[in-house]
């Protein structure tokens, strides 16, 4: 099967580079809704409440389209398609175990 | 008129922070009195205009409606082939491919308007389940972002293994993709759903 390297490269990093990024709260930018403002700099207390969602998925996209450009297609297709899957359903378990500590 | 915008921006960032210090310091050790007495004097949609929100809300429902409709069916559909013209086997014989543009599509569609309702919900939403000591509702949002934001990174592979012929390899990937996706979505449309009656659901 040819052609799905890159694909595949895309979503496994792009799934692990938001999760490493969400884990070590690593945000290109955060948005302060109260203020209306995007910072990439932490804001006093009195800026409000701090959104990193948007800025762990723009770090995960700014790993992931490069890398998965970077790699050469023929390299890219040895990577098996299996791991599109395993990965993916391996990174949900992983916030599923990480996030239980809301609920105990 | 720009002085006068610059005025009235000031006086909205003074009340904003206001609302914050009053949310967060006054109320150092909340009690549920004192968070009902929070959402008294400052009510959700305090900040932007509810109707805009509320309609908001209601199309990101709709969409995720049509979303879940569109991946249940797909999901079944890789399953177990076909046989029965039972309820079960007629739901599962869907012409599966036709749906991945379109469930690509909502999922990017669906997650904008998330997007934009989570700012509201970051504001009036989230402080109050915090007074309220709900820390399971807010530990269900966080997983809903997390999931969301994995689910978008799958669209590239998703939709790639569903346009192609496929080797048994595939075939796993693409079973694997579906369910995944498939996951992802009911659990945001359910946490979604819990959030939003929360106030009707723990009285």
């Amino acid at each position: 099967m040819t052609g799905h390297g890159r694909f595949s490269i895309f979503s496994i990093v792009f799934g692990i580079a938001y999760t490493l990024a969400f884990f070590f709260n690593v945000a290109a930018f955060k948005y302060y809704p109260l203020v209306h403002e995007f910072h990439i700099a932490g804001q006093p207390k009195t800026a409000g409440p701090p959104i990193s969602w948007y800025g762990w998925i723009a770090v995960a996209l700014l790993v992931s389209i490069p890398v998965a450009l970077a790699v050469p297609r023929r390299m890219a297709d040895r990577i098996s398609p299996t791991w599109a899957g395993v990965i993916p359903a391996a990174l949900v378990l992983i916030v599923l175990i990480y996030e239980k500590r809301w609920f105990f | 008129m720009d002085e006068w915008r610059a005025r009235f921006g000031e006086t909205l960032r003074i009340r904003h922070n206001l609302v914050w210090k009053f949310s967060t310091k006054f109320l150092s050790s909340p009690t549920n009195d004192r968070a009902r007495l929070l959402l008294d004097l400052f009510p959700p949609c305090a900040r932007l205009p509810c109707k805009m929100i509320t309609a908001l809300l209601i199309l990101h429902l709709m969409l995720a409606v049509a979303l879940l409709g569109a991946i249940t069916h797909q999901a079944f559909s890789t399953a177990k082939r076909a046989s029965s013209p039972s309820f079960i086997g007629k739901f599962r014989s869907v012409g599966a491919a036709s749906y991945t543009n379109a469930i690509v599509i909502l999922f990017i569609v669906t997650s904008i308007g998330g997007a934009l309702l989570y700012p509201p919900y970051r504001l009036d939403v989230r402080p109050t389940l915090e007074d309220l000591d709900l820390r399971a509702a807010n530990g269900v949002f966080e997983i809903k972002e997390h999931l969301a934001a994995i689910g978008l990174g799958l669209l590239p592979a998703y939709w790639f293994f569903w346009r192609q012929p496929l080797t048994v390899e595939g075939l796993i990937a693409r079973r694997y993709l579906t369910w995944i996706l498939t996951f992802v979505i009911w659990w945001n449309f359910l946490a979604g759903h819990i959030l939003n009656n929360i106030r009707g659901l723990f009285q």
